[in-house]
């Protein structure tokens, strides 16, 4: 009750009531914009929100994640192109549906499961976050070690790609981790004498390179692609029939999606994408699905919604990203000064409370933004690439810059760029690496440390059951993905689909 | 459009209709680069200073490195052993507009430096629009300058920023 309360009088201070407000209509507006998922604007945000005060910065990167999911519907079902890669499923139904001229329909019951979604997730957080934490609680550096390489771990099964791709990626981030100086030791590591990286690489470049320039290279490929836009007459909120045809699959995927989400670098996509087939399974008429059933709207729309509340409960409680998108909220946070982990619930729980509240409330104005001006936001998808893009890459240019004023930001930023590009043409998805710069040094200390207090005998791991039970699931987490891949294999997605998982 | 839709059947079912090159062929050349990485990273981590192990506390400075190396050379050799298969797609050729854009971009860095920051993103947002064939270039010149004149508030005047000297910086600050 009393987080509950301290909740609210966050929302009361006006100055953060603005901030959730402009991040929730920043999160709508690039959930509309093809290609710009919540990851990259995230990554573009941060350098504005590292000026800010804790709380109004975490109220903006809190609500603009929350609020991206919504809006992605909105391209997918007028446009047939996701606005982000967990809208990618909606396009299957909500597409046809606008073509035969129920777009408002569609939209409609989209916002409504994404709310409900939305708002399930945050109650999820709010119970399970705690929760996890406590159990983590007593964690010690072995246990906390065997938890990143499960986070890291997890890797192996996002995207479409070979999961072995992904934890090569990985390991490179974990090796870029590396660089500067070694706390422990003092020990300058590949700087090549440069001093600008003695302290290491920053977060922030990086992930501003490999999400929003190597995706501004992708885009200039698709400059010819043309799209057939329906417009959207009026939006309608659904009818009792058609709640009555989609509560199950509303609160299935509310459940898949919040799990998924949980799950550390799994996030929307993926719970789109079970919770789709698990609605096409328990529905009286699964042939209607890709042809414009209305459950096939409600069931990604509620998943990915859901998920988002579910992606902060380990990133928080444990400090391992939840998805690719809160691998970059962690990176604000850590930027901020605040190390997520079990000791933030106690020493520090102004902040979880007011991450509860600026999502809650991020959940309801989307309802209310997306009912009210879903004719507006319409529009927002007929902006042209030729002004969008070269505003990201001055947006990144400038981000990356304003960090601490230096040009080798700039540099490393747009070297991340390319070598993003790359590596997507290659398949290997530029989120391992994300994950493995973040979590690499954390890995590293912590091994350290339980090094340290075997006296270096690193068999006596085995005399710590949660740290056993950690890498076993290690191990769960390096065998699952094949079985998945050949799930995959019957409704193959692009690799772009699961950038911000 | 491909939309990753269930019906999208992929680049390579169209490459083996028109009889494209083997789909292996890339990915191996991917993890020979890989293993090159791997094999020079290794040999800048032998150059590390040793401490005394009071100080290391457990690992030696290259130990986590060499062991991070030595676990990305295992898997990227997987990935060639799982590359027999030829299930890999190979990339199609990169657009000749990705090296005009990536040109472009390292263009306009000298531009940042030397010259002045807000010309430089300024002139980049109208070239790169219009390299991307924009062709309403009255539109486009005001909305680069418009661009350049919210990020100037923005940055320099709320967030004070400090920009690299230049003629327009010199001027505004």
């Amino acid at each position: 009750m009393e987080g509950f309360l301290t909740g609210i009088a966050v929302l009361l201070d006006p100055y953060i009531m603005l901030m959730v407000v402009l991040g929730t209509i920043g999160g709508i507006i690039v959930g509309i914009l093809p290609g710009i998922g919540s990851t990259m604007a995230i990554a573009l945000l941060l350098p504005f929100t590292v000026t800010m005060e804790p709380i109004p910065a975490l109220a903006v990167l809190a609500s603009l994640f929350s609020a991206n999911a919504y809006s992605g519907a909105i391209p997918a079902i007028l446009v047939n192109t996701p606005g982000s890669g967990s809208s990618t499923v909606t396009c299957w139904d909500g597409y046809p549906m606008a073509k035969r001229g129920e777009a408002g329909k569609a939209l409609g019951m989209a916002t409504v499961a994404s709310g409900i979604g939305g708002i399930f997730s945050v109650i999820v957080f709010v119970l399970a976050a705690p929760a996890l934490a406590r159990l983590a609680y007593e964690f010690g550096p072995p246990e906390y070690f065997a938890m990143y390489i499960f986070g890291l771990s997890m890797l192996a099964s996002i995207g479409a790609s070979s999961p072995v791709k992904n934890l090569v990626a990985g390991a490179f981030g974990i090796l870029l981790a590396t660089v500067g100086i070694d706390i422990m030791t003092s020990t300058e590591r590949f700087t090549f004498g440069m001093p600008e990286l003695t302290s290491g690489i920053q977060f922030v470049p990086v992930l501003v390179g490999l999400f929003a320039i190597s995706e501004l290279l992708e885009q200039s490929e698709r400059l010819n692609q043309t799209v057939e836009h329906i417009k959207l007459k009026v939006i309608q909120l659904p009818t009792r029939d058609d709640y009555r045809k989609c509560w199950k699959a509303i609160a299935g995927s509310s459940l898949i999606g919040a799990f998924v989400g949980i799950l550390p670098a799994a996030g929307g996509t993926v719970a789109a994408l079970i919770s789709y087939n698990e609605a096409k399974r328990w529905s009286s008429h699964p042939e209607e699905f890709g042809k414009g059933a209305i459950e096939g709207v409600a069931a990604p729309e509620a998943a990915n919604n859901a998920s988002s509340g579910g992606d902060m409960v380990p990133t928080l409680a444990l400090g391992i990203p939840g998805s690719a998108a809160t691998a970059v909220v962690l990176a604000g946070l850590l930027a901020q000064g605040v190390r997520p982990g079990p000791h933030l619930f106690n020493e520090q729980p102004h902040f979880i409370y007011a991450i509860f509240a600026t999502m809650m409330a991020a959940n309801v104005l989307c309802i209310w933004m997306c009912l009210a001006g879903a004719k507006i936001w319409s529009r927002v998808t007929l902006m042209p690439n030729t002004f969008l893009w070269p505003t990201v890459f001055v947006l990144a240019v400038v981000g990356s810059y304003s960090l601490d004023q230096t040009m080798v930001d700039v540099y490393i930023m747009l070297a991340a760029g390319f070598l993003g590009y790359v590596m997507r043409r290659f398949g290997y998805s530029p989120v391992p690496v994300a994950m493995g710069l973040l979590l690499g040094g954390l890995a590293e200390n912590s091994l350290k440390q339980a090094l340290l207090i075997f006296d270096r005998q690193w068999w006596l791991f085995g005399t710590r059951p949660i740290a056993m039970l950690l890498f076993g699931l290690t191990a769960a987490a390096l065998i699952a993905p094949p079985l998945i891949m050949r799930m995959r294999g019957r409704q193959r997605l692009p690799d772009e689909a699961f950038e911000d998982d | 459009m491909n939309n990753g839709s269930p019906e999208s059947t992929g680049s390579s079912t169209e490459r083996e209709a028109t009889g494209g090159s083997p789909r292996t062929y890339r990915d191996l050349w991917a993890v020979a680069g890989i293993l090159a990485f791997c094999a020079g990273a290794y040999a800048i981590t032998l150059t590390f200073e040793t401490v005394p192990d009071a100080i290391a506390q457990g690992l030696q400075p290259a130990g986590f490195p060499q062991l991070v190396i030595m676990t990305m050379a295992a898997l990227a050799l997987f990935v060639g052993w799982e590359s027999r298969a030829g299930s890999t797609d190979a990339p199609d050729p990169v657009d000749r507009i990705v090296y005009r854009t990536s040109l472009l971009m390292i263009a306009v860095l000298p531009v940042l430096i030397w010259v002045d920051f807000f010309i430089a993103i300024t002139l980049a947002t109208f070239a790169m629009g219009w390299l991307w064939g924009e062709r309403r270039l009255v539109g486009l010149a005001v909305y680069s300058v418009l661009q350049t004149i919210i990020i100037f508030i923005i940055f320099s005047t709320i967030l004070r920023v400090h920009f690299p000297h230049g003629i327009l910086v010199d001027f505004l600050t």
